[in-house]
């Protein structure tokens, strides 16, 4: 335990990242603490560079650019990253997929228009490994991993820290994805409140990740509907409207933030989530939460927030 | 500063204005890669930062087999192994090199182990690619551009401006009357860190962390400085022969000795002076070049470059149809790449900023250089240069006063 917190932050896709690092294995220095903490900061930015929709640069620009024209190589990463995406998308079926990027420009929140007519389904992505490359099948797909790079880089920052014997910390993306290690000094775990209002549930956290996503999170004006929310509904091609809040808890942050998109769209607990995820969807006074079955991880509990 | 006569290349960018030559010069004049060619198996040496960086570059250059990676940490090569899965491990130097794996080794480990890393990659027949600065003494960077000079392999040092295809296309503005006479520059690089490398093992934390060491470490001016004086050196054609240096703990005050901040002045031969910055207790603007001139500055950051014009230089043509960002008062010109082309396709805008990293350019330069026999865009002797540079503004800054520069003869 450390006399007081560190806490470093980073500004990464479009939000701050913050890591609070409470306490380490013994001959853990606070200097040698920080310095882990400043390494998770840099693999944030690292991830943000190679990921950014709005980084020329970025591996998921290039995609996006040449991928429809001829493979595009891209590292063992990367690569991986895109397979698991592409294995969420079928577990969620459909629900959460990474092609929908393509919607956002057909909604307006993106400027400019992809090539050709807008094209979505994970089925259009084509990974080789053997060759290292990517390619999309059709023109006018377009990928977008805003909905899991906060969850995929938080992921690698943890074991970043674990593998420096960081025991207690707590690391967050824009508060929207949040990773614990273990929990803070002397408590059992770290408390955190999903959405605002008084019935709002608080999480208890010890190992484990949380995200939330919420429709309402960002909105634009079109024509006669006057807000609507920036997750897409990749079955019919239209903006989510079903839910307010939606939270996903389980030991891996981007899956986590996968099946909180696949609840944000469905608007109740998803058919084919695994047992070991705790799902919690509402909004006001009004939540329903579902534990997670499986106890192979540290499951959180959900206390009702004091009034 | 007087410009340095300009070759016929230049000569022809001047004369056809600007933007328009600029599209219809070849970016780089490295030699293009056969067809047909065997790919370049490379192996990195130092799996920190750089090196895993470094990793993800060469597995999307064309021509490039990621054969094997090197380091004594086992944690960094693990987390290597998860950026480049089918490359082969080593925790041996002689291992990797005995392993007859590789055709090309990238030097990424710390900069004073680059002499004995480099030189033992080249005398056993490699092509090399060694980090910048090339080494923390001018002995060290002397042997290496020797060793460089009597292989037939191609030795690069990894100093980027000189392959960044931003910093070459501002580099016909400076040298042309877009920008006339440079009569000052600046520079400065803000990077808010400890410097400090874990290790929860107190000898290991000793050797990762040798840039707070004073014995080994050239510090920010070294490290950092060295980097962006070889930008300076490229431009003008002329080196540094003094520095007067300033450093100081400001920040960071747990016992080190090594500056989190330090400033300098770098004279050239003619009598401009070069103006550098850097810290590690603040961001603010990260890490920029300037050049003033009498008809325009240049600022250059990293993937972008800008022409802030005065009022008085001359208008051209293709300035109508120029891409431009206010910066507070000024109003500067984008820069692009292959502005032309993307102009008539009405796509401008999507050329601001490279569509790859410094350091892509920087190894596929090298690559390429391998696959076509050619020259690298930075030499091992510039680099020794640069590096001698950084080695005396280091020595200002911890001295507090003037230091001439000692330029090796290479």
């Amino acid at each position: 335990m450390f006399e007081s917190p560190i806490l470093l932050a980073t500004s990464a896709m479009g939000t701050r990242f913050e890591a609070l690092i409470a306490g380490a294995d013994e001959g853990v220095s606070p200097a040698c603490a920080r310095a882990a903490g400043e390494e998770a900061m840099a693999l944030v930015r690292d991830w943000h560079a190679r990921l950014s929709l709005f980084d020329r640069a970025s591996v998921v620009s290039r995609l996006n650019r040449e991928a429809a024209d001829r493979p595009v190589r891209a590292d063992d990463e990367v690569r991986r990253l895109l397979r698991r995406c592409l294995g969420l998308s079928r577990e969620t079926g459909g629900l959460f997929d990474i092609t929908a990027g393509a919607l956002m420009h057909r909604w307006g929140f993106r400027e400019g228009a992809p090539a050709g007519d807008a094209s979505w389904g994970s089925e259009l992505i084509e990974i080789d490994d053997d060759a290292g490359t990517v390619r999309y099948l059709r023109p006018g797909v377009e990928i977008d991993l805003g909905g899991v790079a906060k969850g995929a880089v938080l992921d690698e920052a943890a074991r970043l820290l674990s593998e420096h014997g960081l025991t207690s910390a707590l690391l967050h993306g824009g508060t929207s994805t949040i990773v614990a290690i273990g929990a803070p000094p002397c408590e059992q775990s770290w408390r955190v409140r999903v959405g605002d209002g008084p019935g709002a549930p608080i999480v208890d956290l010890c190992d484990t990740a949380m995200s939330v996503s919420a429709p309402t999170g960002r909105t634009l004006g079109v024509g006669e509907v006057s807000r609507i929310g920036h997750i897409m509904d990749p079955r019919d091609g239209r903006p989510a409207t079903k839910a307010l809040t939606a939270a996903c808890v389980g030991p891996c942050a981007l899956d986590t933030d996968a099946w909180s998109t696949a609840l944000a769209i469905a608007g109740e607990h998803p058919a084919g989530c695994p047992d070991n995820l705790t799902t919690i969807i509402g909004g006001g006074d009004c939540w329903t939460v579902r534990a997670a079955q499986e106890r192979r991880v540290a499951a959180p509990s959900i206390k009702e927030s004091p009034a | 500063m007087s410009t340095p006569p300009v070759d016929r290349r230049e000569f022809m960018v001047q004369a056809a204005g600007g933007l328009a030559a600029a599209a219809i010069i070849p970016s780089l004049a490295h030699a293009a890669r056969p067809a047909g060619l065997a790919p370049t198996r490379v192996g990195v040496v130092g799996l920190g930062r750089q090196g895993r960086s470094i990793l993800a570059e060469l597995s999307v250059i064309e021509g490039v087999l990621l054969a094997a990676m090197c380091d004594v940490d086992e944690r960094r090569l693990n987390a290597a192994k998860r950026r480049a899965a089918d490359a082969a491990t080593f925790s041996s130097l002689d291992d990797m090199l005995k392993a007859d794996a590789v055709d090309a080794v990238v030097v990424a480990t710390p900069t004073h182990t680059h002499r004995e890393v480099a030189t033992r990659a080249i005398e056993s027949g490699r092509h090399v690619y060694c980090e910048g600065p090339i080494s923390n003494t001018i002995e060290d960077s002397v042997a290496l551009a020797k060793a460089a000079r009597d292989t037939d392999k191609v030795v690069a040092a990894g100093l980027q401006g000189r392959s960044n295809p931003v910093y070459d296309l501002a580099r016909t503005f400076a040298r042309s009357d877009s920008v006339r006479n440079i009569v000052s520059m600046r520079a400065q690089h803000h990077e808010k860190t400890s410097w400090i490398t874990p290790s929860n093992d107190q000898a290991r934390y000793k050797e990762l962390n040798w840039r707070l060491d004073p014995a080994r470490s050239t510090g920010l001016a070294g490290e950092w400085g060295t980097h962006q004086f070889d930008v300076f050196h490229w431009y003008t054609g002329r080196y540094p022969v003094r520095v007067m240096g300033h450093g100081s703990v400001q920040q960071h005050k747990d016992g080190r000795e090594v500056h989190d901040t330090i400033a300098c002045t770098l004279i050239f031969d003619d009598g401009a002076a070069l103006q550098y910055a850097a810290t590690i207790a603040n961001s603010y603007e990260d890490r920029y070049e300037v050049f003033y001139g009498s008809n325009a500055a240049i600022k250059l950051a990293w993937s972008h470059g800008w022409m802030f014009k005065e009022a008085d230089a001359p208008t051209q043509g293709w300035e109508v149809y120029a891409n431009r960002q206010q910066f507070h008062q000024d109003e500067g010109i984008t820069l692009i790449a292959g502005a032309t082309k993307l102009a008539e396709q009405g796509k401008l805008k999507e050329g601001v900023g490279l569509p790859h990293s410094s350091l892509y350019y920087a190894l596929e330069n090298w690559v390429d250089a391998i696959a076509g026999g050619g020259e690298p865009a930075c030499s091992m002797a510039e680099g020794a240069r640069a590096t001698a540079v950084g080695i005396a503004a280091h020595r200002a800054c911890v001295e507090g006063g003037a230091v001439d520069v000692e330029m090796p003869d290479v």
